[in-house]
């Protein structure tokens, strides 16, 4: 299939029929390479098939390309073919994270949520404080002020394209629902939701969407890089593996590879109560992954290279997986 | 003076696209397509040698950070919403945007507050947006490592990449061979005060290539 050039792209959005076949095709092709390192459950889907990834492109032509000018924020930009597509990636790149924001929102909410419920402090709609009404009621600044707590905290690296769960470490988790106590008023779920979205615009968004690298090879490539290619079946194997474990696996393995080892740390990285839980989960991780790799006939010496291709997937930092391999 | 009706931010005859104006967003492309194209607003426009100074804008305003400044849609009238990147500011040549058609433009009261936007200093903790009453700054914060950082530096080399550094020498080439045919029928003083032109430059021009000639002899 030859790549779609500037000069289509730009006779069909100037033609009555609006957009067709050349759009559609670099989309497609663009959604396809993207949504591979990313997990389907993160968008609500149990798998990437072709199915799917229609429903995905049909998405970004909704939610990027038809509305908020970005059909013709490309055509306004690109002056060449290569810079044409890579703008497309670059929406597409956004698209998804609007589907993935709500997921994610709602993972970090609920760990904030649980980690209040702890303590016994129910988040509902009145503030915990309103006895303290000395205080001035505003919520946009309380939602503000939630937000700086949440962006202050460190978070995990390049977790972007993952389920947000993880992102903060427990001691995090822990701070923020400190500062949110001492230094938020009103407090309650719609301002930490409201501040948690403002915060989320950027957690969420920054990694994903400036990937100009990513973009500008990958357009230029038509989708796969030579070196995708290479790695596809390490990527292939990883993807069958990931799509046998089961939700609470992943999470552990998350976890192994950015170093959490002991069973009672597991418990407090996944927000679990009792150790034993943790250690079941374990477990659990370790028999599906032996099944796994046996049900996909795959060799102890390839163990490495598709345990490395299901980070890549999980958009997990090859540094941070050598150093807890070595542990 | 059959071509006296020049004002300083307007174009010139020699060229055939539409005229640059200050305030326009335009895209600037590289005469020799070797770097990529970017949207840009003009903020300055020389008519002495034909240059303009524009600053970089873009429509990742999610990514705008307090030193950037947001131009909505209702501000440019352009289909899709900007930010304004003040940091990234270059010369470039009016035969690089004339031929781009006017994706949306800024009106004078908006253009004055770009102008006098002092953007953020390490040092300077000021409230910079007290500065502004029509415009508003983004409102992302970039961490330690943030990937906004590397392509912040990536979009500064590529607006360099299309900006022209100073030269002297190459705008007073431009500037004899735009108005040499009327410098030879009127003086130096007269064209500058019936074109409107910013004495200085043209002062500095001319001294500059009496001092080529000169050399030459």
């Amino acid at each position: 299939m030859s790549k779609v050039s500037l000069q289509e792209l730009t006779d069909e959005a100037m033609s009555s029929s609006g957009l067709g076949k050349a759009w559609l095709q670099v989309v497609h092709t663009a959604v396809k390479s993207k949504v591979r390192r990313m997990p389907p459950r993160d968008f609500g889907f149990q798998e990437w098939d072709e199915a799917t990834i229609e429903d995905v492109v049909q998405e970004v032509f909704v939610r990027r390309i038809l509305n908020r000018g970005g059909k013709e924020y490309i055509l306004a930009e690109a002056s060449t073919t290569d810079h044409a597509h890579a703008g497309i990636y670059r929406l597409v790149s956004l698209a998804l994270d609007d589907l993935r924001e709500p997921n994610v929102l709602n993972n970090i909410f609920e760990n904030i949520t649980r980690r209040f419920n702890e303590e016994g402090v129910a988040l509902g709609s009145n503030d915990l404080r309103d006895r303290q009404s000395d205080r001035t009621y505003d919520e946009e600044s309380a939602e503000i002020g939630v937000k700086h707590i949440i962006l202050s905290q460190p978070r995990y690296p390049n977790r972007g394209t993952q389920r947000e769960s993880a992102i903060f470490s427990p001691s995090s988790y822990s701070e923020i629902v400190l500062r949110l106590k001492e230094e938020i008023f009103p407090l309650n779920a719609k301002v930490v939701r409201g501040g948690l979205k403002r915060a989320l615009t950027h957690l969420v968004r920054a990694e994903n969407y400036i990937d100009d690298a990513h973009d500008f090879h990958e357009a230029e490539a038509g989708g796969l890089t030579v070196e995708d290619q290479a790695s596809s079946q390490s990527h292939i194997w990883g993807e069958r593996v990931l799509k046998q474990l089961s939700q609470e696996s992943e999470k552990v393995l998350v976890a192994h590879l950015y170093g959490v080892k002991s069973d009672t740390e597991l418990a407090r990285a996944l927000g679990l109560k009792a150790r034993q839980t943790a250690a079941k989960w374990h477990l659990s991780m370790k028999n599906e992954l032996e099944l796994a790799f046996q049900k996909e006939g795959i060799v102890s010496e390839d163990q490495e290279q598709v345990v490395l291709a299901m980070c890549d997937l999980l958009n997990i930092k090859v540094g941070d997986i050598e150093e807890s391999m070595e542990a | 003076m059959e071509n006296s009706k020049l004002n300083p931010d307007e174009e010139s005859e020699s060229y055939t696209g539409t005229s640059v104006r200050k305030g326009q967003i335009r895209r600037v492309v590289d005469m020799d397509l070797r770097n990529d194209s970017r949207l840009v607003l003009v903020c300055k426009v020389n008519i002495e040698d034909d240059s303009a100074y524009v600053t970089l804008v873009n429509n990742l305003v999610e990514i705008a950070t307090e030193r950037d400044l947001l131009l909505s849609t209702l501000i440019t009238g352009a289909s899709f919403d900007l930010a304004l990147l003040p940091d990234f500011k270059v010369r470039v040549w009016k035969e690089q945007i004339e031929q781009s058609p006017i994706f949306g433009s800024v009106n004078s009261k908006e253009m004055s507050e770009i102008d006098n936007f002092h953007v953020p200093s390490v040092l300077n903790k000021e409230n910079f947006s007290a500065q502004l009453k029509l415009l508003v700054i983004g409102s992302y914060i970039p961490e330690y490592g943030d990937h906004v950082w590397k392509f912040r530096s990536d979009e500064i080399d590529a607006i360099t990449a299309l900006g022209h550094f100073e030269n002297q020498q190459v705008s007073t080439d431009r500037f004899l061979k735009k108005w040499n045919p009327l410098l030879e029928k009127e003086s130096t003083l007269e064209v500058v005060i019936q074109e409107k032109m910013d004495f200085n430059e043209v002062y500095l021009y001319i001294l500059t290539n009496d001092a080529i000639r000169c050399e030459r002899v």
